[in-house]
This record gives C-alpha cells, sequence and structure tokens, in this order.
C-alpha cells in the first residue's frame, strides 16, 4: 500500500470503518511511514476534539421554566397586542380609518355564517377574547392545532404528505407562455428592496405545489400549480426527475431531483433579507468557474454556487447542490429558471 | 417511558406537562447544536427557546408517522442558521463539490508532529478555531456526527438529503476542515514541511 492509498482511507480508518483486510494493510504501512502515522494521529486528535463536548457550558437550571414563560407570554402579548391594534384605530378618531373598519364589520357579519366552519371553533374565539391566563391560552392554542388539525387547513400537512406518499413525478404538463404570467431569468438586481414578511403573509395560502395538478409528463415541464408562493425552478432537464419538494422553514424550499434514479440534486431557494446589501459587496454572481478563480478564497463565506434573482419585487437566493461537478452545476444554472408561475416555460 | 410522538400527541391535546417534559428532554440536545454553530453561550441560550417556542407553534404541522427527533433538531438547525444569516448577511446552506474544489487547491506536502509541536488543548482550539472559520453547511453536519453522535441516516433525516450524500458532505467538510487547520497551523508557524510522497 502506499501513502495515496492511505489518504483516500485516512478518515475511514480512524473510524475503523473499513474492511479488516485493508484496515490491517494500512497498519502494516504505518509500520513503515512515519508521515502517514503523523497523519493519522492528526486525524484522531482532530475525531477526539470534534468529538469533545467538555467545552460545551452547561445550559442554565431555569432554561425550562424560561421558555414556558416566554411561551406564555408571547401567547399573551399576541392577544393584548391585537386588542390594542384595534382600540387604537379608535382613539386617532381618524374618519377613514373607522369607516374602513365598519365596513369590515360589516362584512364580516354578511360572510361569517359562510366562513366559520364549526361551533368548536367560536368556543375557542370567544375564550380567547376573555380569558388572557397563560396557562389557559397554553390549552386554547391546542385546541386551535387540533382543530386546523381536523380541517386540514394547513397547507404544509397535506402538501407534504402527499408528497412523501406519491410515487409519481410530481411535474406539471408545460403551458404556454402567457403576457400576463410572470417569468424571470436568473438576474442580479438590487434595486427593489423587499420585506421579509412577504413569504410568511401568505403561508396559510398554497406554499407548495399541490398534488392536484400534478401529472406525469417530461421532465423539462414546469412543476406545480399557478398562483404558489414560492418560486419554482423550471426548464428542468429531462434527464433529471423531479421527487420531492420541501418546505424547510417559511423563507426556504427546498426541490430535489434525481438523475435516473443514480445522483440526487437539490435547488434551494431562500428569500433574502431586504437589507442585504452585503449579498453584492460578496460579488456574487452566476458564473462558478470565474467566480472559483479569481474570487474565493478559504475564508470567505460566500456559497459559490449561490445566484439571487427577484420576481415581483422579491428577492430570492438559489443555491444548487448535488453531487456534480461544478462546470455541470455551471451548466444546470444557466438553464433552470425559476418563475412564480409554474406554468410559464423558459424560452 | 413515554415516547416522543406520544408526547407530541399529548401536546397537540393541550398537556402543557408534555410540553416541558419535551424541553426538559431535547433542551441539551437542541442547545449543543445551537451553541455549536453560533459559538456564542448568551445568544446560543436565546436561539434554543426561540426554538421550543417555534416547535410549541409548529406541532400541529409534525408528520406522527415520523419520528420526532429529526424533526426538531431540523428546526434547530434552521433556527440557527436563521439567525447566524441575519447577523451576518451571508447566505450560505448548500453543499456543493466546487467548494471542495477550492480547498483542494491548496498544497498537501506539508505535515507537522502534533505531539512534538503541540500540547493537546492548545490543537483542540485551533480545530475549535477552524470549525468555526468553516461554512456552516460543514459545521452543521460535523456538529450533527461528532458531538450529536448521530447516524447518517439521522442526518438525513435531519437535513432532508439522502444518506449516502450525507457521507459525501462528512467527507468534503473534513477535507475543508483539514485544510482551514493546516493554513492555520501554517500561519502560526507551526508547520513543518516535510517532504512529499
Amino acid at each position: 500500500m502506499k501513502c495515496q492509498h492511505v489518504n483516500r482511507y485516512l478518515y475511514d480508518f480512524c473510524d475503523n470503518s473499513l474492511s479488516p483486510d485493508i484496515q490491517n494493510q494500512i497498519n502494516n504501512h504505518l509500520h513503515e511511514c512515519e508521515s502517514c502515522q503523523l497523519k493519522v494521529q492528526l486525524t484522531q486528535l482532530e475525531n477526539e476534539v470534534l468529538s469533545d463536548k467538555s467545552t460545551i457550558p452547561p445550559l442554565s437550571d431555569n432554561f425550562t421554566d424560561k421558555v414556558m414563560e416566554n411561551l406564555n407570554l408571547r401567547m399573551v402579548s399576541s392577544t393584548v397586542t391585537n386588542r390594542n391594534k384595534v382600540s387604537s384605530l379608535f382613539k386617532t378618531g381618524n374618519l377613514a380609518w373607522t369607516a374602513a373598519l365598519m365596513a369590515i364589520v360589516l362584512l364580516m357579519i354578511v360572510i361569517a355564517p359562510q366562513v366559520i366552519p364549526n361551533e368548536n371553533q367560536l368556543q375557542i374565539a370567544d375564550q380567547s377574547e376573555n380569558n388572557i391566563d397563560g396557562q389557559a391560552l397554553v390549552e386554547n392554542r391546542a385546541k386551535t392545532f387540533k382543530t386546523m388539525e381536523n380541517n386540514k387547513v394547513d397547507p404544509e400537512i397535506s402538501t407534504t404528505k402527499e408528497y412523501h406518499d406519491s410515487k409519481e413525478p410530481l411535474i406539471k404538463p408545460t403551458g404556454k407562455i402567457s403576457n400576463e404570467k410572470q417569468q424571470v431569468a436568473m438576474v442580479l438586481n438590487d434595486s427593489v428592496p423587499i420585506t421579509d414578511n412577504q413569504f410568511t403573509n401568505n403561508q396559510s395560502e398554497s406554499a407548495l405545489p399541490s398534488r392536484n395538478s400534478v401529472s406525469s409528463a417530461p421532465a423539462s415541464a414546469s412543476i406545480g400549480p399557478a398562483n404558489a408562493e414560492f418560486p419554482y425552478p423550471i426548464n428542468i432537464p429531462a434527464s433529471y426527475n423531479f421527487t420531492n419538494a420541501d418546505k424547510i422553514d417559511n423563507r426556504t424550499v427546498q426541490y430535489s431531483f434525481s438523475e435516473s434514479g443514480q445522483r440526487e440534486l437539490s435547488v434551494i431557494v431562500t428569500n433574502v433579507q431586504s437589507n442585504s446589501g452585503d449579498l453584492n459587496n460578496a460579488k456574487i454572481t452566476m458564473n462558478l468557474n470565474t467566480l472559483l478563480r479569481n474570487e474565493f478564497n478559504a475564508n470567505s463565506e460566500l456559497n459559490p454556487d449561490e445566484i439571487i434573482f427577484e420576481i415581483n419585487g422579491i428577492r430570492y437566493a438559489a443555491s444548487l447542490s448535488g453531487n456534480i461537478s461544478s462546470e455541470e452545476a455551471n451548466e444546470l444554472m444557466k438553464v433552470i429558471n425559476f418563475a412564480l408561475d409554474a406554468s410559464v416555460t423558459a424560452p | 417511558m413515554i415516547t416522543d410522538e406520544m408526547l407530541a400527541a399529548r401536546i397537540l391535546n393541550g398537556d402543557s406537562a408534555a410540553f416541558e417534559e419535551l424541553v426538559n428532554r431535547y433542551k441539551n440536545s437542541i442547545f449543543h447544536v445551537v451553541y455549536r454553530l453560533v459559538g456564542q453561550y448568551q445568544e446560543a441560550e436565546d436561539i434554543s427557546q426561540e426554538v421550543f417556542i417555534l416547535i410549541y407553534e409548529k406541532m400541529y404541522q409534525f408528520d406522527r408517522k415520523k419520528k420526532l427527533s429529526p424533526w426538531i433538531h431540523r428546526i434547530a438547525v434552521n433556527t440557527a442558521i436563521s439567525s447566524l444569516r441575519k447577523k451576518k448577511n451571508v447566505v450560505n446552506l448548500s453543499f456543493d463539490e466546487s467548494f471542495g474544489k477550492a480547498y483542494d487547491n491548496y498544497s498537501m506536502i506539508n505535515e507537522f508532529d502534533p505531539q512534538l509541536l503541540f500540547e493537546r488543548k492548545e490543537l483542540a482550539e485551533v480545530i475549535n478555531d477552524a470549525l468555526m472559520e468553516l461554512p456552516e453547511s460543514y459545521r452543521v453536519i460535523l456538529t450533527l456526527r461528532f458531538q450529536m453522535d448521530f447516524k447518517n441516516q439521522e442526518i438525513a433525516e435531519v437535513l432532508g438529503v439522502s444518506k449516502e450524500n450525507v457521507e459525501v458532505k462528512i467527507h468534503r467538510a473534513r477535507k475543508a476542515l483539514r485544510k482551514i487547520l493546516m493554513i492555520k497551523l501554517s500561519e502560526r508557524g507551526e508547520l513543518h514541511e516535510m517532504s512529499a510522497r
């Protein structure tokens, strides 16, 4: 065995995860090679340090109490804040606001019987209006969970579960480009500010593609339904099959693909902060190779495959990851576009 | 003993004691992950508290056919990363070959003798510094693997990637760590150049 073989198996050797045969061969080599002995020693020390939990300070004793207290406070404050917002409207004396409020109240009276689904929810709303005791709020919240669960009001529950259960390719047939539909190429544009809430405000709407819109179609087709709040990767090369859409958090969605069931590819799309001026300073560029050659250094925290694009004034960062070469990634990023309206296809 | 999934069901039924039990069960684990990612005690504790409140608020989204632990740790990782992004205004959550290749440009001809040159404590400090300089995506995976002792399958569930992908990413993260470590040791003049083999 040569040193280069030891290099290849170094971490696995130190983890004792190699076959006994290879493990023995490396051991024999180590008897003869001082340099490799040192590499193994360093790796073992690295393992020890990485696994050393003694450097982590203990958590404060009252951590659990603080969490419970914060939870109750947050629920109380959200109730009080909502009340204050309503009362301040009246205090301003602004006729326009008052008139608008009255109109909303009238509208609610008219449509309330159709909108409010059952007696149980009315009861919960009534309780939370009259009771701001923390414990009771926690219990009310739990009842609300249950009601939401029973009524399946949360899109993530229904959509992601269906995705996981589905073995069909989650792809919608290609639609024609319409003038009204929004389509973007991946461009760097810092002129339009965005707000942090633009994603979260629409959580209750269709945040992820629903299975209803899915049928088996060529992989180059667009994905998901129209009017979704997350941008979809479109114009995916035919060699990749869309496998999953996973909402990581309110700002991030990961779209997964596989290439003939072999390699996996992920496109992570995140909406980024409006005040992220540093992104420009970080010289984000679409060209991976240029970035690697000229602008990357070991201390940079910039991910070289990240690109920034903008749809309807909302800025998103998309990153591509997978077991692919940078050249392939670069080519893919030139091809894949993003759109809020999934029925749009790339030119 | 009540399973995690039973606790989740009780929390959804309004049992606040069940939530308290969940906090007690996972607080150290969550704090470890967050602390390793943000590197500051008070900030890590604040984020950990935020994580548990998020867990409570999102509990109705938990798919009870799955295990609770990866779901909880996923929230912790995402919350910590979001916090880091807000603080640093950087966007960085993916693993890619190009990043590893960039590290590969550093020469591998240097070696050093840790026993002769370093006490273990000193070396541990350098390794920890190097760890904090890693991109957050690499830090996440090394923390889950070495600090939390998660198996590759568990890490895959937390990060939402395949088990095979986790193996590749751990390897890249370790290579990246080694390169930063070598650069740091070189800067400190602790690196002895030996003949390349």
